[in-house]
């Protein structure tokens, strides 16, 4: 079996780490091997480039969604309806 | 030939963030923003055989929003002369400033950026509509609801490295289809 550098990580490693980090969830060695991947691949800084500019329109474009119960309650409304429109 | 057609049960779980990232913005309030979105659900039911199937089922619902916002904004309107008599210095013993001096300043922000990320909104959702239907919901929860790892996880049943094989495929799916459509 081939021996690994433990600082050194594959594309998929990366992209998984690139990922985590894009949600505040890589740990601070995770980032240092990423950051040595990156040396060396050129791909993955595009992706990471890639990654951070989809987190950041993200988070400009201020994108919401509906509360749970909200959409429980239109569920419930919808369903009343259907019911009352069957019964006639 | 009608090509779409239409499946109530749905339409929550469809087109509920999209409907409301529409009306949020125009209408600036979540109670008023909740009341019309129900308002056209319902509408939308009472008049599903007038659906001729030619737009697609989100097309329809958003158009018959479009008119609900409308009609809110005429009330509105019609109750204008009322809300120009409270009008007045501010008697809470705060500076007494006018009404308007009162509104938050949004220089910053001007109509066009705000628009801009209107339809910004509109097309990150189209594009969250192309990919599959769980993935996006868990996309959805773990990057604008902003859960955390675990939450996720236990709401969908599924493990972390799932979770993070599924974000990954959506954050690509994403990043394709809004350089296709935005940039």
């Amino acid at each position: 079996m081939k021996k690994q550098n433990f600082l050194f990580i594959d594309c998929s490693k990366a992209a998984h780490c690139c990922d985590k980090a894009q949600y505040k969830e890589a740990g601070r060695f995770e980032k240092l091997k990423l950051y040595i991947h990156f040396l060396f691949c050129e791909p993955c800084r595009n992706y990471a480039k890639k990654n951070t500019q989809l987190t950041k329109i993200i988070k400009d474009s201020k994108i919401t969604t509906c509360k749970k119960e909200d959409k429980n309650y239109w569920k419930s409304e919808i369903k009343k309806e259907m019911t009352k429109t069957k019964s006639h | 030939m009608p090509t779409h057609v239409l499946d109530p049960n749905k339409w929550v779980d469809n087109y509920s963030d999209y409907l409301y990232n529409y009306t949020i913005v125009r209408v600036n309030d979540r109670e008023i923003a909740k009341d019309l979105i129900s308002e056209t659900f319902l509408a939308g039911l009472k008049s599903m055989k007038n659906f001729k199937g030619k737009a697609s089922e989100r097309t329809w619902l958003t158009s018959i929003l479009k008119r609900k916002i409308i009609d809110h904004y005429r009330k509105m309107n019609s109750k204008k002369g009322k809300a120009e008599v409270r009008i007045n210095y501010s008697e809470d013993g705060n500076e007494g400033d006018w009404l308007e001096e009162q509104v938050a300043d949004n220089s910053d922000r001007n109509a066009e950026d705000e628009m801009e990320n209107d339809e910004l909104r509109l097309a990150i959702l189209d594009c969250l509509d192309t990919i599959n239907e769980k993935q996006a919901a868990i996309f959805k929860m773990k990057t604008i609801e902003e859960a955390d790892t675990e939450t996720v996880c236990n709401e969908f049943n599924i493990s972390p490295s799932n979770l993070w094989v599924i974000i990954h495929r959506a954050r690509t799916a994403l990043a394709l289809c809004l350089e296709k459509n935005w940039f």
